[in-house]
């Protein structure tokens, strides 16, 4: 089933246009993966489906972003609401300079999703058990975010995402600042949260999407160039672009 | 003679530079240059001018006391106290110069004849010995060149004594002032007792005035309570602090946060130039300004208002301040990594949750710096609170009634006429050493707190 | 949606407002207070150098 469905999205920084036509369906409670070498505009397109483009000042984005039938890209919609449903992993782990547990609060806090202290307890608890960190931090969870080292950050980072029940979470190559063993670990958890939400990830690393990832989209210079299941992509691309890139013949 | 002297040595000094580099050039047509032509010159710059330089500096600081102890040993059999050889010695010096008109004595004439004499044999010696010097270190200097020594290393040490040099001559300048600011105290605290000084709740210094002999003990315990100073001095800082950190800290956070930048651009050191008004100008506007707007207002409330009150001053300061804040916090708010506000944001976060919960919080070290050093420059602040809140050093904790700061009270006491062993004066600086010593710990705990945030996102 | 939820996101958006507002007011605060004071120094200045040139007059 659809999730998120993209038709012809422009995107312009300024004068230069950094997406071409991109068309895209991604499929409820699956892993997308966006491949392709720096630059291609991987990373922008991430950024349009949590409306994170507002920031930027001179980014203007074209075109129709639906999810379950609403427009993401309106003026009028709600962008408070539609990030509580669409959350986000960054490239660079960046937890709050708070204690763990008020990282992890901070959502259903500003959102008004816990009623009491104990249900908070209950949402950090099972948020930072899905995250599975749980067991490294149960008993200091006081103690600032910031202390972690680098893949424990990274699963507070998805703790964080994940404890005001997104629908989708988006990831910017989140394993690009880990060691091997920390990203095994998070390659492990995007498995586990497929069951319940549906993932899109930009990763450098072919081998991760492979991994990872149901379906695979090529990016190359801002164009979507092939778009289909992991298996298919890898294999048996039917673009030469694609082809040349995954045998690493550039990029 | 001294101008020509020294100007000579420079002339010279200038003149080596260009010869050296010129031998330089030369010497590189037959062998293989050590350093940059121009070390040749600053190597026989440096050797021709800082000898000579460093007796010159040395002779002029030992002459005096030399002929002043050759002219009064003609006199140390007469057995004259340490004040009257002094005067003595005045008097020779302005015999000498052709300014004295007292009486002239056999013996004065003598010891100005004498002082003559003196004065020129040192010139002449100084001359002769400085000439020496120039023409051995010169000669020196110009042999290892001819010899292609090394030329780098040497004028490289010797750049890094004249930085040791200045920086030692401002360290130096500051243990000064501590130390002269610090003697004057203790001779103070000699006179007063310091229990009364920092306990006492009265101060009023004109009251021991006494027109012959010592002022009477009794008096002097009551009359240096630096209490209500220090009360007075906190409580115009708060009313400050009151005024500046609202309006500081918010605009710096609509600065950083929400103003585009082309609002930012030109907002800032517009509401950067209210620091650079001078605080006189301040304090008039305080005074004629303020002041009479905040007493009308009072009496309209039916309020008793004293036309200087410590509102008006508190107030004008605050605003004088504002910017201390606004720019410093919207700084160390800018500062904070665009991938907190990006993890907030991407949380749902509306911009001012983002601002209060997480980026206030990650740059309050070093925002509670800028206003501890923001409180430091109010406690110091001195014209404003003399033109706008009065003289009087009342305990008082009414806004609306005059008080007296530190600073004001230290104005007070030093203009018109004093003496300079009356204690009176001398509280002046026991007052500045104790504001010293609280800007002293502000400043310290400020800069400590900053650093503290650094260290965190670096 | 739950009606909690509505009237919590109607305060939060009322919240930013606020907050927005109380940055303007600040930075229109700080401007006027230099506005004021300019105002004050060059307009009384202006007077004192017209008092001066008459009574220059007057004793010529």
């Amino acid at each position: 089933m659809s999730k998120i469905k993209a038709e012809n999205v422009n995107v312009y920084y300024g004068s230069k246009q950094a997406l071409f036509d991109v068309s895209i369906d991604i499929a409820e409670k699956e892993v997308t993966a966006l491949i392709g070498p720096s630059g291609c505009g991987k990373s922008t397109f991430l950024r349009c489906l949590n409306r994170m483009n507002d920031v930027i000042e001179i980014c203007r984005v074209e075109g129709s972003i639906k999810m379950d039938n609403l427009e993401l890209n309106s003026r009028k919609l709600d962008v408070v609401r539609l990030r509580e449903n669409v959350g986000m992993v960054f490239q660079k782990p960046n937890p709050f300079p708070k204690t763990i547990y008020e990282n992890v609060a901070y959502g259903p806090t500003i959102h008004g999703i816990a009623q009491s202290k104990e249900e908070m307890d209950q949402i950090v608890e099972t948020s930072l058990k899905k995250a599975a960190l749980w067991n490294e931090v149960k008993d200091r969870l006081d103690e600032i975010g910031t202390g972690l080292s680098g893949g424990q950050q990274q699963r507070l980072c998805i703790a964080r995402a994940i404890s005001v029940s997104p629908e989708v979470i988006l990831m910017d190559e989140p394993c690009s600042a880990l060691d091997p063993i920390a990203t095994a670990q998070i390659e492990e958890l995007i498995d586990d949260l497929k069951k319940e939400v549906t993932i899109v990830i930009v990763t450098h690393s072919m081998s991760q999407a492979a991994r990872v990832s149901q379906k695979t989209g090529f990016f190359h210079l801002g164009k979507l160039i092939e778009f289909g299941p992991t298996d298919k992509i890898f294999k048996n691309p039917d673009n030469q672009q694609t082809q040349d890139y995954i045998t690493g013949r550039f990029g | 003679m001294n101008l020509i002297l020294v100007t000579f040595i420079i002339l010279l000094a200038f003149t080596s530079y260009y010869f050296g580099r010129k031998k330089a050039l030369v010497i590189q047509s037959s062998q293989r240059l050590t350093a940059l032509p121009k070390f040749y010159g600053y190597y026989l710059a440096a050797w021709c001018a800082a000898p000579a330089l460093i007796i010159f500096a040395l002779w002029s600081v030992f002459e005096p006391s030399i002929v002043k102890t050759f002219i009064l040993q003609d006199y140390t059999d007469q057995n004259l106290t340490k004040n009257e050889l002094q005067l003595i010695y005045t008097k020779v010096k302005a015999l000498a110069a052709g300014t004295y008109t007292g009486n002239i004595t056999n013996f004065l004439d003598e010891s100005a004849n004498k002082y003559i004499q003196l004065k020129g044999i040192a010139n002449s010696a100084k001359v002769a010995i400085i000439l020496a010097i120039l023409i051995f270190s010169l000669s020196f200097a110009y042999r290892s060149v001819q010899k292609n020594d090394r030329m780098r290393e040497p004028v490289e040490i010797f750049l890094k004594w004249v930085l040791f040099v200045a920086s030692l001559g401002a360290v130096l300048v500051t243990i000064g002032i501590v130390f002269s600011l610090l003697f004057e105290a203790i001779r103070f605290f000699q006179a007063v007792k310091i229990f009364d000084f920092i306990f006492g709740t009265h101060w009023y210094p004109a009251k021991t005035f006494v027109r012959d002999g010592q002022p009477d003990p009794e008096l002097m315990k009551d009359a240096f309570g630096a209490v209500p100073l220090f009360a007075g001095t906190f409580f115009i800082a708060f009313i400050a602090m009151c005024v500046a950190i609202p309006i500081g800290l918010l605009s710096g956070i609509y600065l950083s946060e929400y103003a585009g930048r082309g609002i930012r651009k030109y907002a800032k050191p517009i509401i950067e130039i209210l620091a650079g008004i001078p605080t006189v100008v301040y304090g008039f506007f305080a005074a004629l300004t303020v002041g009479p707007f905040v007493k009308e207002i009072g009496n309209a409330m039916g309020l008793e208002v004293s036309a200087e009150s410590a509102l008006a001053a508190g107030a004008v300061m605050g605003v004088m301040i504002i910017p201390f804040i606004s720019s410093l916090s919207d700084d160390v708010m800018t500062a904070v990594p665009q991938n907190l506000r990006d993890g907030s944001y991407a949380m749902g976060a509306t911009k001012s949750e983002t601002v209060k919960k997480v980026i206030f919080p990650a740059a309050l070290p070093g925002i509670v710096g800028s206003i501890l050093l923001a409180v430091s420059r109010a406690v110091g602040e001195t014209m404003i609170v003399v033109m706008a809140s009065g003289l009087a050093a009342n305990l008082t904790m009414n806004p609306l009634e005059s008080t007296s700061t530190i600073t004001a009270q230290i104005v007070v006491i030093l203009i018109g006429d004093q003496q300079f062993g009356d204690p009176k004066t001398q509280s002046a600086f026991a007052l500045g050493i104790s504001l010293f010593i609280v800007t002293l710990l502000l400043n310290v705990i400020a800069l400590s707190v900053v650093k503290k945030y650094r260290e965190k996102y670096e | 949606m739950n009606s909690f939820k509505k009237n919590l996101l109607k305060k939060r958006y009322n919240a930013e407002r606020r907050f927005q507002w109380y940055g303007k007011i600040a930075i229109g605060l700080a401007l006027s207070f230099l506005a004021v004071f300019m105002f004050q120094i060059f307009s009384k200045g202006y007077s004192a150098f017209q008092k001066n040139l008459d009574s220059n007059r007057s004793s010529l």
